[in-house]
């Protein structure tokens, strides 16, 4: 389906001479002008943008409103869909296949409104001579709440079907001296209008390195960016919009302490002993919210794995994990507020405006002025060592620590590739990453399995204690049986997961990565024999 | 990707006007709907007015040769889009003869669109025949508008039969089409086939002025005419077709 074309309207020009000239040349339908406010709701990673979509909640009333999901190449509707109050996840959508596709763009985020617009919209339907609509103009004036008015615009949005209708038309727009092509849209003027910027905050890593920098500058500029993402996503946590905030949170603070881990030498020894333990802390303020997160987020699908007839018997442990993440929510909330957490942040705050690293190596810090490539490649090979040593080690009958043991160190590995990939060819870096998930997916499922048999055994004991039935606690028990099913599926998988992992190729590119040498552009193929 | 035809031996049930209310109903829910008008006499392509004709001819289209979405056309409402009839589909039987495996051919022309879709509505021409073989081979569901006179009923036996002797036949839902509760034998006949087939819909569409009034205003019942008795029958009509789809 061909793109909808958009014009933004002079300043100074005379709108309705403008429509009544086209209504005169064309055969154009003029519908009456809609009042019209409507609320652009995202999340907070832009996932219904990225998604090459817009969402907004018009005509709010008392009955609630319309959900209206268009798509901003074409400008026709995804799918409109009737709530009674703002959604705030897929869960509070109301059923039918707009919604199940909505929910697969939004997983689990939360939908937050980001800006009101009020304005005026009138259609102009492009008809044929069997009064068929073969072509739209939109035409929209509208002021955003808080960010003063948009320049006018107008939309040629075709229909399906119609490409030469819709081509004459805009060959008619083109000509008109007022309009000139908008290549922003006014979505996107509406949100920036509102202090937003459409795409601009994402999950993923988004770091380029200087591959010139020294390590000093390398693993400065990684743990700013690092507490840049603490701080996106401070608010969201507190208010707990959705458990994504506080997962970004938490990846933040232990790639952080991975960073600070593995600077010695480069950063000042005094300071990192500090942030290292308040680091610490402040990580494992936020581990009990997480962990009853992933209780709520796992628990249905945990649920289709044990018996048909069991399942409704775990109503009082949902309702109970939910109370207790609430519980925890508000413990974890107190403690950010505490003057601790305050002193760390602003103290760590002044520490990374001005580190010393500037100054160049002192005697605590000799390796601050060396190349980051150097410094980071070793700190990426002596990681990747490790977890080959620590894998190789495991077998079948060794004890559950180990697995677990190899899991942080693989954890460090993905983080020393993450942070500093940007640094070496992505060629060597991407498929190290890659082997290195599909492992790190078996040992978390192992470890995830242990985790929450344990804390089922807890959770058994208090339900009992409150005077829960035989019924709870048999699913959970069916629940246990079921984990331990699935950590057994794990396990069997990871010697595997881990051969793939553990080969000459991905030796080798370790290898390059510490050397800091390229990869052979090309390497001949073996002859077909 | 749901794939309904609205089917019968005979013409005049209301068919036509079956596919263009189930479709816009279902559109109005959010489903994205494409409307096929296999029908060479183009009903449907005229409610909905678009030109009784499809780009590269419509035997390409059925012989794989132009993809179908090519041939698509935005109708006039939202999510819901139209296969206009082609004169050629008045030798459908000739142009699926010709074909690579006739019976399969329909549902290969559609596969390409199942990402496209949720549902699709074929408007079947009045026939048995290859064509009906492809659509019967196509389609999850039969909506088969039947009159209540016991010819028509008879029809709908020897559409059973047909069906018997497929493969992988599509399950069937009838619906009793211009009804007028007025008069007794109706009454009799809709009693006495309910007793006699559980797969027959409860839901019944009137005999209604608003039904024939379609032709004039180019338009589906349910779009122009939405608190008609009739349009509400219709939004019955999709309630019980679309749970039978998901069951």
């Amino acid at each position: 389906m061909p793109s909808s074309r958009r014009y933004l309207v002079a300043d100074d020009a005379d709108l309705d001479a403008l429509l009544a000239g086209l209504v005169g040349r064309l055969d154009l339908v003029r519908h009456r002008p809609r009042t019209e406010r409507r609320t652009l709701l995202d999340t907070f990673d832009w996932r219904v943008w990225r998604d090459g979509g817009v969402l907004a909640l018009e005509r709010t009333g008392r009955r609630g409103g319309t959900l209206t999901w268009r798509d901003l190449g074409t400008g026709s509707v995804r799918g409109r869909l009737e709530v009674r109050r703002t959604p705030r996840t897929a869960d509070d959508l109301p059923d039918g296949p707009v919604a199940d596709r909505l929910a697969q763009v939004l997983d689990i985020r939360a939908l937050t409104p980001l800006a009101t617009l009020t304005g005026t919209t009138t259609e102009l339907g492009l008809t044929d001579d069997e009064d068929k609509t073969v072509a739209r103009l939109v035409v929209e004036q509208a002021v955003v709440e808080g960010g003063g008015p948009l320049p006018t615009t107008v939309e040629l949005r075709p229909v399906r079907g119609y490409r030469r209708q819709a081509a004459r038309l805009a060959e008619v727009l083109d000509a008109q001296l007022v309009l000139t092509p908008d290549d922003d849209g006014i979505e996107a003027r509406a949100l920036a209008a509102a202090g937003h910027t459409p795409g601009g905050y994402s999950s993923k890593l988004r770091l380029a390195l200087d591959p010139d920098a020294t390590a000093g500058e390398a693993l400065v500029e990684v743990l700013r960016t690092l507490r840049t993402t603490m701080a996106e996503n401070e608010a969201g946590t507190r208010a707990d919009l959705d458990s994504e905030f506080l997962h970004d949170l938490r990846v933040a603070i232990r790639r952080t302490r991975s960073v600070l881990a593995q600077a010695r030498g480069v950063l000042d020894p005094e300071a990192l002993v500090r942030w290292k333990d308040e680091f610490r802390w402040l990580g494992a303020v936020t581990t009990p919210t997480r962990d009853l997160d992933v209780w709520l987020l796992t628990l249905p699908e945990l649920a289709e794995g044990i018996d048909e007839a069991l399942r409704p018997e775990l109503a009082p442990l949902a309702e109970r994990l939910a109370a207790e993440q609430r519980r925890s929510q508000r413990a974890m909330v107190r403690q950010l507020d505490s003057s601790r957490c305050r002193r760390l942040l602003a103290d760590y705050d002044a520490w990374l405006a001005d580190p010393g690293t500037a100054r160049g190596a002192g005697a605590a810090t000799p390796d601050a002025g060396r190349p980051a490539r150097e410094v980071c490649g070793a700190r990426i090979a002596k990681a990747f060592r490790r977890v080959e040593r620590d894998g190789r080690r495991i077998h079948d009958d060794t004890p559950a620590e180990a697995l677990h043991t190899l899991r942080k160190d693989a954890k460090k590995l993905r983080y020393a590739l993450e942070l500093y990939g940007s640094l070496f060819p992505s060629d060597d870096v991407a498929p190290l990453v890659k082997d290195l998930k599909s492992l790190q997916d078996v040992l978390g499922e192992f470890q995830d399995g242990e985790v929450q048999t344990t804390s089922l055994r807890g959770l058994a004991d208090a339900l009992v204690a409150d005077g829960a039935g035989a019924g709870v606690v048999l699913a959970m028990g069916a629940l246990v049986e079921h984990l331990a099913e699935r950590q057994a599926t794990a396990r069997a998988a990871f010697a595997e997961r881990f051969a793939a992992f553990d080969t000459g190729r991905n030796r080798r590119r370790a290898r390059r990565i510490a050397d800091g040498t390229p990869r052979p552009a090309h390497q001949p193929r073996r002859e077909a024999s | 990707m749901k794939v309904v035809a609205t089917y019968n031996l005979k013409g005049g049930v209301g068919k036509t006007a079956a596919a263009v209310n189930l479709a816009h109903v279902a559109a109005t829910e959010g489903a994205r709907t494409l409307v096929w008008d296999l029908d060479p006499q183009g009903a449907a392509t005229w409610y909905f007015r678009v030109k009784p004709k499809v780009k590269g001819g419509g035997k390409a289209i059925v012989r794989g040769k132009t993809p179908l979405d090519r041939a698509i056309k935005g109708t006039d409402f939202e999510h819901l889009d139209l296969v206009p009839a082609d004169f050629s589909y008045r030798n459908l039987d000739l142009i699926l003869d010709d074909a690579k495996k006739p019976t399969r051919r329909l549902r290969r022309v559609l596969r390409p669109l199942r990402k496209d879709y949720d549902l699709v509505v074929l408007d079947c021409p009045p026939s048995i025949s290859l064509a009906s073989e492809s659509v019967f081979d196509a389609a999850d569901l039969l909506v088969v508008p039947t009159i209540p006179t016991t010819l028509s009923v008879r029809t709908l036996e020897q559409l059973d039969r047909f069906l018997d002797d497929l493969d992988d036949a599509p399950d069937l839902a009838p619906f009793f089409s211009m009804v007028d509760a007025r008069r007794r034998l109706h009454r009799e006949l809709i009693e006495q086939v309910r007793a006699e087939r559980p797969d027959v819909l409860d839901t019944v569409i009137p005999s209604a002025s608003a039904v024939e009034r379609m032709g004039v205003e180019r338009s589906p019942l349910t779009a122009h005419g939405p608190r008609t008795r009739a349009a509400a029958a219709y939004r019955a009509l999709w309630a019980e077709v679309g749970a039978r789809l998901d069951g």
